[in-house]
């Protein structure tokens, strides 16, 4: 393996490859800044673009857009409060307090650097898990779906602990909107309207970007509106913070690094989870882990290391199935699977045997990716953090278009720009009364895949669920979430005040 | 982030405002329970398969019953926080805003909306810098345009 | 792409003019300006590449820019929604499976119906079968049908559709059998791989698979590319799904312009980048049908399918 990856560089370290990852992550980073689109969007319509090149050129740079384009959300929910995609969302969380703080530059480093390590931590995996992969994916099916779900429900319960009642409320009120659309099984209309629009439900990134990004954009505006009379808002008095960040510093986070990037790796392997759910589950598992869980939410760089890992260790770690199975590990990895076929590669389980000269250097280019995102990311970082100087009143409103246009562009709909208006002011509506608007985001990701996932299972056994003690996965994930729901409860005198 | 900032110590949410909307929460779940969700769906195909309305009923009936614990639990408090009338102000405003961008996006094309709504929200947010706010208003909407095209050969309402 | 910016600059600031006097312009000299090719589903899918593969072949036949715009959502049924109430002057086509255009208007609410769009042509044929995993205790349909008698099997469908026409032949079979919905062949794939169903339907992914699935039946109506001894269902069963690929304009446009999008379709199709894209690589069968002969196909088609939706209600 060692050979054929040293072979794979061989292959892969030209110019004219690095000068195409370069590119891809440099666009990826920009598309996924903006909030509405992510690495999803920029492949879609870099694709094409591929079309004519050859295909590792054209591979390399389609990967250097799905890295950057994972790490760039990160950039607005930091500077701004405003995350650029649903799997940045956790990164505001800490990542906004410490701008505020004025240590917008050492947050964006944090992420950088979480991003970047995940991420290889991930592509390692992948070139060794690739090939025994397969069996294991094979027995995951909608019973240990269901458990990894219910597990994930459990965890995530308590990602905002400030008020249960409240998060809870949030959280079932985004599996209700999860149910609007097309029923998954019968395909009858539930809650639509008759309004073709609705019939695939609400689209995540409208409801993701109106309620987490645009709702804070239009907060922060508030705030100015209202801060006006007592001070002018020409400039923010931006109090002096630490911008350096010591590579030993970093690295002196390893535990949540390693579980972050585990984490992602994990479920960028289970085809069908997604991003957000690792970033999610990552920063739930930090938290949780964490001697002092009420410092996150409030500039602990841990909360940043544990989303940016977490979900840049999924761009590696979904290739697993892509290439194990022909699976797409989530929606990225079906497009790049599009672009794989454009280029005479067939995905599946003979890609091994029948391109491995070509998958090895793909191995050889992830990892070169890196660097390449490390090098242009830190580039970046001065000219981002000129966002955090320019004074707010410059800023939002452009913002406020990016999220209108960001929202429009993948499915050319106006209807999806007014689901997004319409959840900002849910958003802004749940901020001001303080409920946690993320657990209504988690609420309506996990309730769909949850809702199907149980179905599905429902169906499968003939309605008897007892199947599940047949399953080792599924049982291994239940007896987790007793745990989880055991400690919660055990925490839970001490906030019930 | 604000979300997870104290509920008792910061404004946001003081007992008028969490009543407020555990009242709001109960009757909008109940509205689900009664008539949204038993007229708006079918039912199971299958003998197997929980019905459509499973979901949507477990979730609003969860609604239901957590508002009402809400309730129960701030009602005992001493009154505290105010902004009940900002949070209303607020939405007023940003719904105003939103059926206009809508409206305008729709009718006149993001041409006209974007400048319109940059020059309103840089006033509004504050800034008096005339000439830069000329210069963002026409610029941005043009450089966004040009971009949407270019690069995902899409034309803007 | 810079030419392409700039005519799109010129056909924007004619926009206004054009939809004074489209309709006139179109019988004239059809096409004076880009033509829009809507896609209903989301960018990166087969049907997605290959239009925007076929819309540079179709461009240079035309002499005109195609500009490629993704209406995702509902199954085509959006876009399909949006081309039915666009302006019938044939700037604006739809490039579609033509299940699209037939389950939606049958089978639930929506904006347009089976007489909304004329049919120019027909490009591939989409390669539906019935699969199963190689080590499966049967061989072809019969067999399968044999053991479903035994046993209450379980199948992957991914759309309503798949559902109702596996349903339909179990219920001319007298066999039940219990569909499990899967989102695309992404998740059919493993569900089947890892013995967790036993047989399913699959749109043309198990091209992919070579000797790890076998194709029980095409469901198409004739037989597959890939696997010709296999029957068709409708061999036995008289129907067939829906399995064009077709490019439609709204009802209304005019003979010449329909005649004149059909000639530059029939030679876009011979183009070499395509050809190489849809055989090779999609494995797809480019199969070009004109308007008049495609008509008489969809009619039948739709036959079969109201057939299929009666019996399975």
């Amino acid at each position: 393996m060692i050979e054929s990856l040293l072979a794979g560089f061989e292959a892969a370290f030209t110019l004219v490859n690095l000068a195409f990852i370069a590119a891809g992550v440099t666009l990826g980073i920009l598309i996924g800044a903006i909030p509405g689109l992510g690495s999803v969007t920029a492949l879609a319509i870099l694709i094409p673009i591929t079309f004519y090149m050859s295909p590792l050129p054209a591979i390399a740079f389609l990967v250097g857009v799905n890295k950057g384009g994972t790490s760039g959300g990160a950039i607005p929910a930091i500077l701004l409060n405003s995350p650029g995609t649903p799997e940045a969302a956790a990164s505001a969380f800490d990542g906004y307090p410490m701008t505020q703080r004025g240590e917008a530059k050492r947050a964006m480093k944090y992420a950088l650097y979480s991003s970047v390590t995940g991420d290889m931590i991930s592509d390692v995996l992948l070139i060794i898990l690739v090939v025994p992969f397969a069996a294991v994916a094979l027995q995951f099916g909608p019973l240990e779906y269901t458990a990894i779900l219910i597990f994930a429900f459990s965890l995530l319960a308590g990602i905002s602990s400030s008020s249960p009642t409240k998060g809870l409320i949030a959280i079932f009120g985004g599996v209700f909107l999860s149910t609007i659309g097309l029923d998954p099984v019968d395909s009858t209309q539930r809650m639509t309207f008759d309004q073709v629009n609705l019939y695939d439900g609400l689209s995540i990134s409208a409801v993701a970007i109106g309620c987490l990004a645009l709702a804070s954009v239009i907060e922060q505006m508030f705030d100015l509106k209202r801060q006006q009379s007592a001070a002018a808002a020409a400039g923010q008095s931006q109090s002096k913070g630490r911008t350096a960040l010591p590579i030993g510093e970093f690295f002196s986070h390893w535990k949540t690094i390693g579980r972050s990037a585990l984490i992602g790796s994990g479920v960028g392997m289970l085809p069908g989870l997604g991003v957000t759910l690792a970033a999610f589950l990552s920063y739930g598992a930090a938290k949780r882990a964490s001697a002092e869980p009420e410092s996150f939410g409030k500039g602990n760089p841990q909360g940043i290391i544990a989303t940016e890992a977490a979900n840049s260790a999924v761009v590696g770690a979904n290739l697993v199935p892509t290439i194990a199975l022909g699976v797409p590990g989530n929606i990225a990895a079906a497009l790049l699977i599009g672009a794989f076929i454009i280029h005479g590669i067939v995905p599946g389980p003979f890609m091994m045997t029948m391109h491995g000269e070509l998958i090895y250097a793909l191995f050889a280019s992830m990892l070169m990716a890196n660097g390449v995102h490390l090098v242009i990311g830190k580039l970046g970082i001065p000219i981002w953090s000129l966002v955090a100087k320019t004074p707010k009143s410059v800023i939002l409103p452009p913002v406020l278009i990016l999220c209108i246009v960001g929202v429009y562009l993948p499915g050319q709909s106006l209807f999806d720009v007014g689901v997004m208006l319409a959840f900002a002011g849910v958003g802004l509506a749940m901020r001001r009364t303080g409920f946690p608007v993320v657990c209504l985001v988690i609420g309506f990701l996990l309730g769909g895949m949850l809702e199907t996932s149980l179905r599905q299972s429902l169906l499968l056994h003939k309605s008897d669920l007892s199947a599940m003690l047949g399953s080792p996965i599924a049982l291994a994930f239940l007896a987790l979430t007793a745990f989880v729901l055991v400690r919660a409860f055990r925490r839970a005198p001490k906030e019930a005040s | 982030m604000s979300d997870d900032a104290d509920l008792d110590d910061v404004a946001p949410g003081g007992r008028g405002v969490d009543i407020a909307a555990g009242l709001c929460l109960a009757a909008l779940a109940l509205f689900a329970l009664l008539w949204l969700i038993p007229n708006h769906t079918q039912p199971a195909d299958s003998q197997f398969d929980v019905a459509p309305g499973f979901f949507p009923n477990l979730a609003a009936g969860t609604v239901l019953l957590l508002s009402v614990v809400l309730l129960a639990r701030r009602w005992r408090q001493a009154p505290s926080g105010g902004g009940g009338l900002q949070v209303i102000t607020e939405m007023a405003v940003w719904t105003a805003l939103a059926v206009a961008i809508m409206l305008a996006l729709s009718k006149l094309g993001f041409l006209v909306m974007a400048p319109v709504v940059i020059a309103g929200a840089m006033v509004f947010s504050g800034n008096r810098t005339w000439w830069l706010i000329a210069a963002m208003a026409l610029v941005f909407p043009l450089a966004v345009e040009g971009a949407a095209w270019v690069i995902f050969t899409v034309d803007l309402p | 792409m810079n030419t392409l910016h700039r005519r799109a600059v010129l056909s924007a600031a004619f926009a206004a003019a054009a939809l004074l006097t489209g309709f006139e312009a179109a019988k004239a000299d059809y096409p004076e300006k880009p033509v829009t090719l809507v896609i209903p589903y989301k960018a990166g899918g087969s049907t997605e590449t290959m239009a925007r593969v076929y819309s540079k072949a179709l461009a240079k036949e035309l002499g005109a820019n195609v500009v490629v715009k993704t209406r995702p959502g509902a199954g085509g049924a959006v876009g399909a929604s949006e081309v039915a109430a666009a302006k019938p002057d044939g700037y604006t086509l739809l490039f579609a499976a033509s299940t699209s255009l037939m389950w939606p208007p049958l089978t639930q609410k929506v904006s347009y119906d089976l007489e909304s769009f004329t049919y120019v042509g027909q490009i591939t044929e989409y390669q539906q079968a019935i699969v199963a995993k190689a080590d499966a205790p049967f061989n072809s349909m019969d067999e399968l049908i044999e053991h479903a008698k035994k046993t209450n099997l379980n199948f992957a469908d991914q759309s309503a559709m798949s559902r109702s026409y596996i349903n339909f032949i179990g219920g001319q079979e007298g066999v039940k059998w219990t569909g499990i919905p899967t989102k695309g062949g992404g998740e059919m794939v493993p569900f089947l791989l890892g013995g967790k169903i036993d047989f399913a339907w699959s749109g043309g992914i198990h091209n992919r698979y070579g000797d790890k699935m076998k194709v029980l039946a095409s469901m198409n109506a004739g037989r597959l590319l890939g696997s010709p001894d296999v029957p068709s269902v409708s061999e036995k069963y008289g129907v067939s799904m829906p399995s064009q690929a077709v490019i439609v304009v709204p009802k209304g446009t005019p003979d010449a312009v329909v005649k004149k999008l059909e000639s530059a379709m029939e030679a876009a199709t011979k183009d070499k980048a395509f050809g190489d894209l849809v055989t090779n690589k999609l494995k797809f069968p480019v199969k070009f049908v004109g308007s008049e002969a495609l008509k008489a196909d969809i009619a039948k088609t739709i036959e079969g399918l109201k057939q299929v939706i009666e019996k399975t209600k």
